[in-house]
């Protein structure tokens, strides 16, 4: 496997990414191949090279299914099932795919550890951490008694957990999400290893979180020297965080090298492309989301990225694209990359219509909700109004109240004091005693579209629904031609109509749930984290829809979203939420360039950008 | 945290507490609904005069309004004083508990068996999961779980009583004039078909929850800090495996003592079931309410030791309880 990859020149001191000779400390994966089937199946993982350095966090980014995580797994030799691992992944000269399984798990927590994205899922939930925490010290360092308790306080104090003496005695239950990641850090890190896996491990914590967790992070590399493979969705945090970045795509390593330099140069055209598709605060434009979906698996006999890549020429095609190096020690698997030098697709800016200068659609007015018994309200006296054609966000951390004030719009919790006006009416009844019109005018549409779609409609069925319901005359030939036209508004193929919304991937499904909104013809459409589940192309594609639809028809939009980068795309106006209460509203490109409130300034710096001056 | 469950506790007798009356009350209720004239002719038979009649309802204080003879029962049921038998004149008491006694040991016996044997066969199942094996056992216990209970207790009673001749063919015989080895023998039949009932049940949730355990995220996580298959099994996958089994441990256990009325019946077992059948027969008011709420009592009894075993088992609802 080896082979594959070009002899590199003789000296280059920048010169270590992929090296050949195995460092003495760290790890190092080399030709990483991981098949699940037999030798027919594309493999999931090809060949992949990666040095893992003490005292440096090397990034492993790349989109859902891309391979990432399995690589990650496969690098410390844990098997999830049938799969078949072939190449080598030397820890100081060791390697630890040939160990067996005993040898293995002494490793495992002791030189090596893993953290997995969800802490609150890979901490058992009957034990307390204390107990957690303390098992594979008395395994691998034969620690008990006081030694024992010193060090465990010792390593909830390393991590920050405030009061280590108590904590120690709690279940993960009773602490926060970033506080759980915490404690699994803490675990990770018991025995002193010289290597540490991070499976996406602040995916779904909120950004303030998130940065507080990769600072510790960070100190905790340069006091340890300890080498870090750090894998993640989030190009951006990757930027701020590590030093080396590997960009995986449809199982191989696309590009590699110096953090740096990889973002100062992209020389992959999949690396730029997703480079333009992350959303940032500095600029609210993307690049157009790339068509197509990535393949399964490894592909052998082309460029695997050539079915989407829009520089893609024959020469691409028939043989697979090997490794090549270039200055700066950055390694890329394209042809045209030197051809390609110059950035990479240019950025545009969503889909805007002028609003015009007329009487609010929607009028929020000191709206509350508070639940019987909550000690404060989970929203706490908002107003705010918009026209039709603007497209409002909310941002905020969890508990912030955003999703609550959609869903007391949308009729699914009634206020418990305020005044909502929607155009002439007045918005106080719940949804199912609203009248249908009003209904058909507000759209919800949710985080998780598999909650809301009905698994045993095809998606014909699905989008006849709204149709049916609030256009209640039209003829069966006008129905059929609508549903065709909104499948194709929302970029997905007329053949989909007959398919399940099991066959769709996720995206796909977020935008059916769109389509479906859009079908109704509402006045106002209202988004609950729309994209935060979906990879950068998907979420591309999905703002890029909202966003034409809106603006072609006229359609008012709230954007509620934890991703500022996200809402920055898309709103024109921005509330920022805490704790039930809008700290500060502006319009978008001020909230950004000049924001008022501490709190904002905060939830800013905290959101990890490529600006690395 | 033991003060922490007082409150949780209370809670839970309190609520059984008013079950109880309430089944006590129904009971007495659908007992006492005939007239005291009709009760005493259905225990003296029909050849009597009205003189012995006002005389059994008198001695057996039926004349007084239901209310009061309800009060009087329970108030008494409650210090163990079950009054005497309308039929024999004896103590309620003195038969039922002896009975009970056997009725218990017999319906632990069984449901031991049953547990056990149902989890260890689970968990066995669940680390060969999908295999050829795993299939067989795995229908081969669907198939014992749905056959009727007494076709299970026939088949053991034609097998080992009837063609191999281990056992005496009537339990109640040993009973009396068996020495303890034969009371002993007398068990094994009876317990084995309660534990038969069970196991395939619990076999069936410890495999479902065991797969379900050491499929979960934690479990791969405990493999990853290194620590030992046997700590990843017991620390960490069959403790959270043991909550979902634990509530339908509690319902197997309810019925194995329910089972106990159709095993005495099939084995001639001389236990509470049998007792039960007898005095509702014998129109013997007193002892058939004695016995009916003697199964209340110890249902909710293994209600309650379920409901804490849970509670035990699981730290999030012990502090959302408290
Ligand atoms: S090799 Fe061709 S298809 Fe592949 S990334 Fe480069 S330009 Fe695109």
């Amino acid at each position: 496997m080896l082979d594959i990859v070009d002899p590199r020149p003789a000296a280059d001191p920048t010169d270590t990414a992929g090296s050949f000779d195995p460092p003495t400390a760290g790890l190092a994966i080399r030709g990483l191949t991981v098949r699940y089937g037999g030798p027919e199946r594309a493999p999931t993982v090809w060949s992949v090279d990666l040095t893992l350095e003490p005292g440096k966090i090397l990034g492993l980014a790349g989109e859902s299914g891309c391979g990432k995580s399995t690589t990650a797994k496969a690098a410390i030799g844990f098997r999830q099932g049938s799969e078949t691992v072939t190449g080598r992944s030397l820890l100081a000269g060791t390697d630890v795919l040939a160990l067996d399984p005993l040898a293995r798990r002494a490793l495992w927590g002791n030189r090596v550890s893993y953290v997995s994205q969800s802490a609150s899922l890979a901490l058992n939930p009957a034990m307390t951490v204390g107990r957690q925490l303390a098992q594979p010290l008395r395994r691998h360092r034969g620690l008990s008694g006081a030694a024992l308790k010193r060090r465990m306080l010792e390593l909830f104090t390393l991590v920050d957990i405030p009061d280590p003496a108590v904590a120690l005695k709690k279940y993960p239950f009773q602490f926060s999400g970033g506080q759980q990641q915490r404690v699994a850090l803490a675990i990770a890190l018991c025995c002193e290893p010289e290597v540490l896996i991070l499976d996406e491990p602040t995916t779904g914590l909120d950004v303030t979180t998130q940065a507080r967790i990769s600072a510790l992070l960070r100190s905790i590399v340069d006091r340890t020297r300890i080498a870090v493979l750090y894998v993640s969705h989030n190009l951006a945090l990757l930027a701020n965080l590590a030093d080396s970045l590997a960009v995986m795509y449809a199982g191989q390593i696309v590009e590699q090298g110096p953090t740096p330099v990889v973002l100062a140069r992209p020389r992959h055209p999949y690396t730029k492309i997703l480079l333009g598709l992350s959303p940032r605060l500095e600029d609210p434009r993307l690049v157009p989301g790339i068509p197509g979906l990535p393949p399964a698996g490894a592909v052998l006999d082309d460029c695997s990225f050539a079915p989407r890549c829009p520089y893609a020429e024959a020469a691409c095609c028939g043989a697979a694209v090997p490794a090549r190096r270039f200055p700066g020690g950055v390694e890329a698997r394209c042809h045209r990359a030197e051809a390609l030098a110059g950035g990479g697709p240019s950025p545009v800016a969503l889909s805007r219509v002028a609003i015009p200068d007329a009487d609010p659609l929607l009028i929020v007015d000191q709206v509350e909700l508070h639940y019987r018994g909550a000690p404060r309200p989970s929203v706490d006296k908002v107003s705010f109004k918009l026209k039709t054609g603007e497209r409002i966000g909310i941002v905020g951390e969890s508990g912030s109240g955003k999703s609550s004030v959609l869903k007391m719009i949308s009729g699914l919790v009634a206020p418990t004091a305020g005044y909502m006006r929607f155009g002439d009416t007045r918005l106080d009844a719940l949804a199912v005693d609203r009248p249908r019109w009003l209904c058909r005018d507000i759209q919800l549409v949710f985080q998780n579209p598999d909650a809301s779609l009905n698994p045993r409609h095809t998606i014909r069925q699905i989008l006849m629904r709204p149709l049916v319901l609030f256009h209640g005359k039209l003829p069966a030939s006008e129905r059929e031609r609508r549903v065709r036209e909104s499948l194709e508004r929302v970029r997905l193929p007329a053949a989909f109509a007959d398919r399940m919304p099991q066959e769709l991937s996720g995206g796909q499904r977020q935008r059916v749930a769109i389509a479906r909104a859009f079908l109704a013809s509402p006045k106002l459409l209202l988004c609950d984290e729309v994209t935060s589940a979906l990879d950068v192309s998907v979420q591309a594609a999905v703002l890029e829809t909202i966003a034409e639809i809106s603006a072609d028809a006229g359609v008012a939009v709230v954007f509620v979203s934890h991703d500022l980068a996200v809402v920055r795309t898309i709103a024109d106006r921005i509330l920022v939420m805490r704790n039930g209460q809008v700290v500060e509203a502006q319009d978008a490109d001020g909230l950004f360039t000049n924001p008022q409130e501490p709190y904002t300034r905060d939830l800013i710096a905290a959101v990890p950008t490529f600006d690395l001056a | 945290m033991s003060l922490r469950l007082l409150k949780p506790i209370a809670t839970r007798l309190g609520a059984n507490v008013v079950t109880l009356i309430v089944i006590s009350m129904v009971t007495f209720g659908l007992m006492n609904l005939k007239a005291p004239e009709d009760v005493a002719r259905s225990v003296l038979g029909r050849e009597v005069s009205a003189a012995q009649i006002a005389d059994f309802v008198a001695k057996n204080g039926l004349d007084a309004p239901v209310a009061v003879r309800y009060v009087d029962w329970i108030s008494r049921f409650a210090i163990g004083d079950f009054g005497h038998s309308i039929v024999t004149g004896r103590p309620v008491s003195n038969d039922v508990l002896t009975r009970l006694n056997r009725s218990l040991t017999l319906a632990a016996l069984g449901s031991l068996f049953g547990v056990a044997a149902g989890i260890v066969i689970g968990v066995q199942l669940a680390l060969r999961a999908g295999s050829k094996a795993d299939f067989r056992v795995v229908t081969g216990l669907l198939v014992i779980a749905s056959m009727p209970e007494f076709l299970i207790g026939i088949a053991l009673y034609l097998v080992f009583v009837v063609w191999l001749g281990w056992f005496p063919t009537q339990a109640g015989m040993a009973f009396s004039f068996g020495d303890a080895w034969a009371r002993a023998m007398t068990f094994v039949l009876p317990a084995a078909t309660i534990g038969l009932l069970l196991m395939p049940h619990i076999a069936r949730v410890a495999r479902a929850s065991a797969i379900e355990a050491f499929a979960s995220p934690y479990v791969d996580a405990a493999r990853l800090r290194g620590l030992s298959e046997r700590q990843v099994s017991w620390d960490h996958a069959f403790r959270n495996a043991a909550l979902p089994l634990m509530s339908v441990i509690g319902v197997n256990l309810v019925y194995a003592v329910s089972g106990v009325v159709v095993v005495d019946f099939l084995f001639g077992f001389p236990g509470l079931g049998a007792l039960l059948v007898a005095s509702i027969g014998s129109g013997d008011v007193f002892t058939t309410q004695a016995i009916v709420m003697m199964f209340a009592v110890v249902i909710v009894v293994i209600n309650i030791a379920v409901d804490l075993a849970m509670l035990w088992l699981n730290p999030k609802a012990r502090f959302r309880a408290a």
